[in-house]
């Protein structure tokens, strides 16, 4: 099991990903400008906040009235606890339906339940629509960022790619890598058995599912196949339309800088028996996967979350080595705080670390989420579950040491000592163990002659 | 003084006391403190961080106001320090530190109305926002108006000068390359408007991006209390 | 899991239950917002709908369409004919939805061009053509409804025309989810497919370069339809 260090000394070595991550972040930055425009972000966040904080409070009325709206318009929806039961029920339904070609369109929480193995397990051709996703997919990798999955990747690699998995011939141009995809991917979306979605929004009042895309894959998957699944997050509801009016703006302006995407999805049950076509059943699978063990504590804000992907798109770590270096299926700031609440901290308790806590995430999350705040929770409940004895004793010590001033001088003696050994120059080239760490690549500036103290002391505090 | 000033960068201190008295502001530096906890803090161990910060709130008990030439101290102070004393006896006084505790550029120009401050500093600057400042204090524009009046001073904007430089306290050793890759990234930024000084007013930024511009050259990160007092020939000897 | 077990869970969890030592849920309203800000597609307060309003909300879509790469033109009813065939020279076959008065208009314009009119829903289309229940003019969007006809027409071609009666544009966003609200209301016959369609389907996900026409349609036209 690698560290976040390990991972991220890799992707910091691999040329041209901090630069096509920190393109990538440029154009989120600039495009998310224009779209906000004048509009008041602060007063749009703090409403929004609440609106989220309204609906956890009161899930289990709001999860009642949906499911009761959508099995009124002949959905059924299945309550899965745990991954392993969602997975299992989804199975099902599939064999159930031929089990051989499933087309998927974008899904955080399906990569959180690791559906598509499974389904892969069980026989079926599990494929990823959205083109992002594709690339990773037949890339066999994990997708590296929330909204842009392959942006790790040059035009070049995308067409080698391609070329090697499809056979194809093609040039490095995107409009023509688009496409060819677009004809494989047309394809299968015609003869799949069952489509698979996530769902941005559930809407309380009406039980209607909201989904959004830029390329329509997500209309295919709910229309052209003869069964959707509908996977979904148990904390993503609005209560009615009208709050959907203040999310969805704030979703697709944080999250690719746009006032509205190309589609929005409005899913409300199966077919009517009047309509031409559109799919005969309609499943949605509502998740749990340890969300709910989250309200009880002060890590509830982090339901808010809408899977925007803005924290990722200033994260000043994040630029430098991507949603890999996370080794989970949530990168960046959201990724350090949800991954250990879901994983634990054994996994993932170094991950709340791979941060400088600059809180640039907490400023941009359009729901109002304190993830730097949280980030240090997480390392102090981390501390008090793993942290090694060395640590917790050095901090301890350095308490005592320096919960007074005299103890604070005795220690600036020996520290003085200490450095002897290194010191020339007024600068230290190389340190011991754990400053060795920073002598690596940078300088350390020895202590100085007199501690600031002592000269006020002496020139007899004035 | 902060710790770091203390113990690395002691004409900081120096340059703020006599910028302050220049100023006619009587100042105090009462020797019971020794660390605000942040970095206990921030590392997960509330409870260190309180033995150290009692000093603090010891310290400055009978002051009327006290400055930080340093936004994580005083947002330390300002944002953490009451919720981490809240149910202690100590509830009160954290408090009451906290309203009174203000970071260098926003005492100046906030509290005691400096509009500019008259010095010469012959020499191309860009300004590095500290993530505290910026973001935990909301301070803005202090420190940049605070260089306006200075003789001779260029002041240049970084692209992406709202990013972080990678030092984050234990971060800067826990994940060493890439505190090194971030430095390199706003070296390269500062460079690239010409910049022969980066002033900020955070020791711990300044002390990472001088220890890589030390390896790697590039600009000359200043704390800006030390650049006021050199541009109003108030420093004894330049630093080192 | 039994959804009211399932339920239980959750309830108990809010009341505060084995929070495993963590400290507590943050306080906080716990009661919706009376008043919402305007959003970036809150839309253009518009005074009564009166013929000059609607020369304006026109101007409005067709500014916001065109600027996600669709097209939007202002039509009389007797244009409408030379219009569709506009559109349709150049495609060999168009599926059709149930387009009501009008129908024989649109057909006048296909045969005109000499594009043949297909099954609806059929697959091998390259002109899709529907109506849309809604305009909204911050964004150029239409919305699309299954009760009027296959879903694939407005999605398989790579041609979408879409006819949209003057009188259906609303401003905003905020205007168009009262409508759903209405739309979707349960014990109402609701469509079982709403899609807002704004402007051709697009990708960046190659470098961040904008690529126009994925899955869905590359090219959408509106033909709004004055009285």
């Amino acid at each position: 099991m690698s560290t976040f260090r390990e991972r991220a000394r890799t992707l910091l070595a691999t040329p041209g990903l901090g630069s096509a991550i920190g393109h990538a972040m440029d154009v989120r930055a600039e495009t998310r400008q224009h779209a906000f425009g004048d509009a008041d972000f602060e007063a749009l966040r703090q409403t929004a906040r609440a609106i989220r904080a309204h609906t956890i409070a009161s899930l289990p009325e709001y999860l009642e009235r949906f499911a009761d709206a959508a099995e009124a318009s002949g959905a059924r929806v299945f309550f899965a606890s745990t991954a392993g039961e969602a997975v299992a029920h989804i199975g099902r339904i599939v064999r159930e339906h031929g089990g051989r070609l499933v087309v998927k369109s974008k899904s955080m929480v399906t990569e959180e339940i690791e559906l598509t193995a499974a389904l892969e397990r069980d026989g079926a051709e599990v494929v990823e629509t959205d083109l992002g996703e594709h690339i990773v997919q037949i890339a066999q990798e994990r997708p590296s960022h929330i909204t842009v999955p392959a942006v790790h990747k040059t035009r070049a690699q995308v067409r080698e790619l391609f070329e090697r998995v499809y056979g194809a011939r093609l040039s490095d141009d995107p409009a023509q890598i688009t496409r060819f995809a677009r004809d494989v991917l047309r394809d299968r979306f015609l003869n799949a058995d069952v489509g698979i979605t996530g769902v941005n929004f559930g809407v309380a009042s009406t039980g209607s599912l909201v989904i959004v895309t830029n390329e329509g894959n997500g209309r295919m998957c709910t229309s052209l196949p003869p069964v959707h699944i509908a996977v979904m997050g148990m904390e993503r509801l609005v209560p009615t339309f009208r709050e959907l009016s203040v999310l969805l703006p704030l979703l697709t302006a944080s999250a690719t800088g746009q006032r509205i995407t190309s589609y929005v999805n409005v899913v409300n049950g199966p077919r009517r028996t009047d309509e031409p076509d559109g799919p005969e059943e309609l499943h949605i699978v509502v998740v749990d996967n340890g969300r709910s063990a989250l309200l009880p504590t002060e890590y509830r804000p982090v339901l808010n979350c809408i899977r925007c992907g803005a924290c990722q798109n200033v994260c000043p770590v994040f630029r430098h080595v991507g949603g890999h270096a996370y080794g989970s299926v949530y990168g960046g700031p959201i990724g350090a705080v949800l991954t250990p609440l879901m994983e634990g901290f054994t996994r993932a308790g170094d991950l709340p670390h791979a941060s400088t806590l600059c809180a640039a995430c907490s400023d941009a999350c359009p729901v109002g989420i304190p993830l730097h705040d949280l980030l240090i929770g997480l390392r102090r409940d981390a501390a008090a579950e793993r942290a090694s004895r060395a640590e917790r004793v050095g901090f301890a010590l350095w308490g005592r040491v320096w919960g007074s001033a005299p103890g604070y001088r005795a220690s600036v003696r020996l520290a003085r000592a200490g450095q002897r050994l290194f010191a020339r120059g007024g600068r230290l080239g190389r340190a011991p163990f754990p400053l060795s760490r920073w002598t690596a690549g940078r300088d350390l500036p020895a202590l100085a002659k007199r501690p600031f103290r002592d000269t006020w002391r002496r020139a007899g505090g004035a | 003084m902060t710790c770091l000033v203390d113990l690395l960068s002691p004409e900081v201190a120096e340059s703020t006391a006599a910028l302050l008295a220049d100023l006619n502001v009587r100042v105090d530096v009462p020797d019971a403190q020794t660390c605000c906890g942040q970095p206990a803090f921030n590392a997960g161990y509330p409870s260190v961080a309180r033995r150290t910060a009692r000093t603090l709130l010891e310290a400055f008990d009978r002051s009327t106001t006290v400055v930080a030439p340093s936004g994580s101290c005083a947002a330390m102070i300002r944002l953490h320090l009451p919720r981490l004393f809240e149910g202690t006896r100590e509830a009160d006084r954290a408090r009451e530190l906290a309203s009174k505790t203000f970071e260098l550029s926003e005492f100046l120009v906030d509290v005691l109305g400096v509009e500019r401050i008259a010095g010469v500093f012959p020499s191309t600057v860009a300004y590095h926002d500290s993530c505290h400042g910026l973001r935990g204090l909301r301070l803005g524009d202090q420190g940049r108006r605070l260089l306006t009046g200075i003789e001779g001073l260029r002041l240049v904007e970084m692209e992406r000068s709202d990013t972080c430089c990678g030092f984050g306290g234990t971060f800067s050793i826990r994940l060493p390359e890439l505190a090194t890759a971030m430095a390199d990234d706003e070296l390269a930024r500062a460079r690239a408007v010409g910049a022969d000084v980066l002033v900020g007013g955070d020791t711990g930024c300044l002390m990472h991006l001088a220890g890589r511009a030390a390896r790697t050259g590039g600009p000359r990160p200043m704390h800006l209390a030390l650049l006021l007092a050199e541009a109003r020939g108030l420093r004894a000897s330049p630093a080192p | 899991m039994e959804r009211s077990e399932f339920l239980r869970v959750v309830r108990e969890r809010l009341r505060g239950g084995d929070s495993a030592g963590r400290g507590r849920p943050p306080d906080g309203p716990a009661a919706l917002p009376e008043e919402y800000p305007p959003t970036p597609v809150s839309g253009p307060a518009l005074g009564p709908l009166d013929e000059s309003a609607t020369g304006l909300i026109f101007e409005r879509f067709a500014e916001a369409l065109a600027g996600v790469g669709g097209q939007a033109r202002l039509v009389g009813r007797g244009e409408l004919p030379e219009a569709v065939a506009a559109v349709a020279r150049g495609s060999d076959g168009a599926a059709v939805h149930d387009l009501g008065e009008l129908g024989q208009l649109v057909e006048q314009g296909l045969a005109r061009a000499g594009c043949s009119v297909l099954p609806p829903g059929d697959a091998e289309a390259d002109l899709g053509i529907t109506s849309a229940i809604l305009g909204v003019a911050a964004t150029g969007s239409v919305l699309v409804s299954s009760a009027q006809g296959h879903r694939a027409t407005a999605l398989l071609p790579p041609t979408h025309l879409v006819l949209l009666p003057a009188d259906r544009l609303v401003p905003g966003f905020g205007e168009l989810c009262t409508r759903l609200e209405e739309l979707c209301r349960p014990g109402r016959r609701t469509p079982s497919s709403l899609v807002l369609v704004t402007g051709p389907s697009r990708t960046s996900d190659i470098e961040m370069t904008p690529v126009l026409g994925v899955h869905g349609p590359g090219q959408v036209i509106v033909l709004v339809i004055s009285a």
